[in-house]
């Protein structure tokens, strides 16, 4: 139970401090008008290292935190991550390949569906006259995309050396956590 | 889902709140991080930067000495004003318009930028303790920045001048009538926009004869003339009575540091 509960801790730590970097990062980005709209990083670690209960929890809160800072309204990541790490959870018991580059994809596919969510509410919404073209969003999703792939690598392998240094836990792998 | 859905709103705006007033010293201590590096970097500056300082240095002594000659002339200058701003309130008292709208001026520093494609926010590091209150103007040197969305204790968030939410009654620089303003978002590559709508038909810019769109006291939380941005070009409205056009901002409205804030006297 400690550990669990420490693995909690350690991993919403993680989550928040790579956010505020990320955050920083958009910050200077934004000048050249680009922002890196990367959801799809910060749910998948809890889905290998927490269980339901706790997992649930840490998605909670990370996506409402990402809410405020992307501005997207307010419990729409906070929603989604929930249901996306059910779906992880289910994704993991199912997956038999374990090549290391499989989750990363299964990270950029969900990303790439909650940018085009947002995309989808916020055109229905016709959020006074907004402009955000189709090829600008396109234009995004591809920057975006392209920078996320490395960085959810450097992230999966940065949050399990914490864990691993933090609580102890000979968890290497994810095929090592999915046999566990 | 259902929860969530079924959480009534004053609990969904405070948890909010809790989450953005929990985000605030962080943004405030990066950004005091950002000076302190940049106050260090300056410290082990190259002899070749101070030179280049010194000579820009002397540059603007040269030119503030060539304002003190034509002290005189400003010293009149002031009085000539004074005297016009009387005659003004005196009007506006015997017509019992009240359009005395003086404001004070507070200088914050900017802690973060978050401007995405479907909004665009920054937050500075002053708040409710220095007096601010939601829609208070923003200014930065270049003319309008935007205006105040959320204030917290020592945090504010400012909603940028392109902001597609942001709306406000304008005129064009020489000509009395009002036109509205709109943010219209920040293209790929940091130029920032807006749209002009309501313009009467009457008025033609063109590419080497652009028009300054400036603010209105209308309203009530900008001063009179403010700059917000050039109108290089005007198409007729489906209605035919008035026309719209794109209003091109200074693109220094992305990179920014610091910004005057208006409050009530």
């Amino acid at each position: 139970m400690k550990t669990k509960n420490k693995k909690f801790i350690f991993l919403l730590v993680i989550n928040i401090s790579t956010i505020c970097l990320l955050t920083l990062i958009n910050s200077r980005l934004s000048t050249w008008g680009i922002i890196l709209f990367l959801p799809g990083l910060f749910f998948f670690s809890s889905c290998i290292l927490l269980d339901t209960p706790r997992g649930m929890g840490i998605c909670v809160i990370t996506g409402l935190f990402l809410d405020v800072i992307y501005n997207t309204y307010f419990g729409f990541l906070g929603l989604a991550f929930p249901f996306l790490h059910i779906l992880g959870k289910q994704w993991l018991k199912g997956t038999i390949n374990n090549k290391p580059w499989r989750p990363v994809f299964f990270q950029l596919g969900t990303n790439i569906i909650l940018s085009i969510a947002w995309f989808i509410i916020l055109l229905f919404e016709n959020q006074l006259n907004m402009k955000w073209e189709m090829n600008r969003f396109l234009y995004e999703s591809l920057i975006a995309s392209i920078i996320f792939i490395p960085i959810c690598f450097w992230n999966f392998e940065f949050t399990m050396q914490i864990i691993k240094m933090t609580c102890n836990d000979n968890l290497k792998t994810i095929n090592e956590y999915e046999r566990n | 889902m259902f929860c969530w859905w079924c959480l009534p709103t004053s609990v969904k705006i405070f948890t909010q709140s809790t989450f953005r007033e929990f985000q605030a010293p962080i943004w405030n201590l990066t950004s005091r991080v950002d000076d302190l590096s940049n106050y260090w970097g300056h410290l082990s500056d190259s002899k070749k930067t101070l030179i280049a300082k010194g000579r820009e240095l002397s540059r603007l002594n040269s030119d503030l000495r060539l304002q003190q000659y034509r002290e005189v002339e400003l010293l009149e200058e002031i009085k000539r004003i004074q005297v016009l701003e009387k005659k003004l309130s005196n009007l506006n008292s015997s017509i019992n318009l009240n359009s005395s709208q003086n404001f004070n001026s507070v200088i914050a520093r900017i802690s973060i930028r978050k401007m995405s494609s479907w909004w665009q926010q920054t937050t500075i590091r002053k708040g409710l303790n220095d007096g601010f209150k939601i829609g208070n103007g923003v200014l930065f040197d270049r003319g309008i920045f935007g205006r105040l969305i959320n204030v917290d204790s020592k945090s504010s968030e400012i909603e940028i001048l392109t902001n597609p939410n942001f709306r406000i009654v304008a005129h064009f620089a020489k000509d009395s009538r009002p036109v509205t303003f709109q943010g219209n978002g920040i293209d790929l590559g940091g130029e920032p926009h807006g749209l002009v709508m309501d313009v009467p038909y009457d008025m033609n810019p063109s590419p080497e004869v652009p028009l300054e769109l400036v603010t209105s006291s209308l309203g009530g939380n900008f001063p009179k003339g403010i700059p917000i941005g050039l109108v290089y070009q005007l198409e007729g409205g489906k209605e035919g009575l008035f026309k719209t056009g794109k209003v091109f901002i200074d693109p220094k409205i992305t990179k920014v540091l610091e910004v005057s804030i208006l409050t009530a006297n």
